[in-house]
């Protein structure tokens, strides 16, 4: 509960009353009855080509020491849940790599693959319907600072992150993006992912009920899988 | 003013603003330069959509269409044919 008052604390100090009874309310909603709709994305990780970036972002695969420096992380975004999140997924052996502004820890991004989990736990609960195949990856949990974003620090980040699994032999991405999420949404399709399929459901209290799935037509799908990001 | 020429402008005006950006090649790729991200795009469609009267859709949000000016000069100049 004492980090739950800091999270508080830390969400009124830095963004003020007003978002802080607006991120108040809508986890209140969301805690009791919310209907969310997500879009399941995959990328072809063959048809990355290289790109040019300031190489101000380092990328660095996440090990178990560097959880304090993950804890600080939380505790500057105000987010003590993630702590525990953390935790689970370094025990659970996922893996993730830290972004980096010279020596700044400014963001994450984890994933599994089959070997470590066939159904991670999103897919389960979301019902994603994506069974892993060999050399195809699960992403998930990609934050960035809010102070680091723009100036196409997502999309370096991003890249960077698909180039690594390439070079570990992987050769499809899957993940999900909230479809309310316009701008994530429209980022992941400008970078070259594709939409495989929408899926809705409701939550009421701590079930998660499905809605329905509904395969995107395959005509809107088709985006060239040849693209550069 | 050409949509290349226009367009130039107004990621230089709007979406590059503090970034030292005085001037964009029609080729250059806009996510590698940083210029577009997640509210570039939501911005620039809205641009396209008021300053040409075209109506972008979720499905032409592809590399294709919006990597470079040059791209999106082509995606303008089909929308308007497509629309007669």
């Amino acid at each position: 509960m004492n980090a739950v008052f800091a999270d508080l604390r830390c969400l009124y100090r830095r963004h003020g009353l007003r978002e802080l009874l607006r991120k108040l309310a809508g986890r209140i909603r969301s805690v009791v009855s919310s209907r969310e709709e997500v879009v399941v994305l995959r990328k072809d990780l063959r048809s990355i080509t290289e790109m040019e970036f300031s190489e101000s972002l380092r990328i660095e695969e996440l090990e178990p020491g560097d959880l304090p420096a993950l804890f600080e992380f939380n505790r500057r975004r105000c987010d003590s849940k993630a702590n525990g999140r953390a935790v689970a997924d370094v025990r659970d052996g996922y893996r993730g790599f830290a972004g980096y502004v010279g020596g700044e820890l400014v963001g994450y991004y984890w994933w599994v693959d089959r070997a470590i989990e066939p159904r991670h736990r999103d897919i389960e609960r979301y019902n994603l319907e994506i069974e892993l195949a060999e050399r195809e990856v699960y992403g998930f949990d990609f934050f960035l600072l809010e102070e680091h974003r723009g100036g196409g620090n997502s999309v370096e980040f991003l890249h960077k992150v698909e180039s690594r699994l390439r070079d570990l032999g992987y050769e499809a991405l899957w993940g999900y993006v909230v479809a309310d999420n316009k701008p994530a949404r429209w980022l992941y399709s400008m970078c070259g992912y594709e939409p495989v399929r929408r899926v809705a459901s409701r939550r009421v209290l701590t079930r998660r009920l499905p809605v329905g799935a509904e395969s995107e037509s395959l005509e809107t799908q088709s985006r060239g899988s040849s693209v550069t990001v | 003013m050409s949509v290349t020429a226009d367009v130039e402008q107004f990621i230089i005006s709007e979406l590059s603003q503090g970034r030292g950006i005085t001037s964009i090649d029609p080729g250059d790729n806009l996510l590698a330069k940083g210029i577009v991200d997640s509210h570039g795009v939501m911005e620039l469609v809205a641009f396209l959509e008021e300053r040409y009267g075209i109506s972008v859709g979720d499905e032409d949000l592809t590399p294709e269409n919006f990597e470079s000016v040059a791209r999106i000069d082509e995606f303008v100049a089909r929308k308007q044919d497509d629309r007669g």
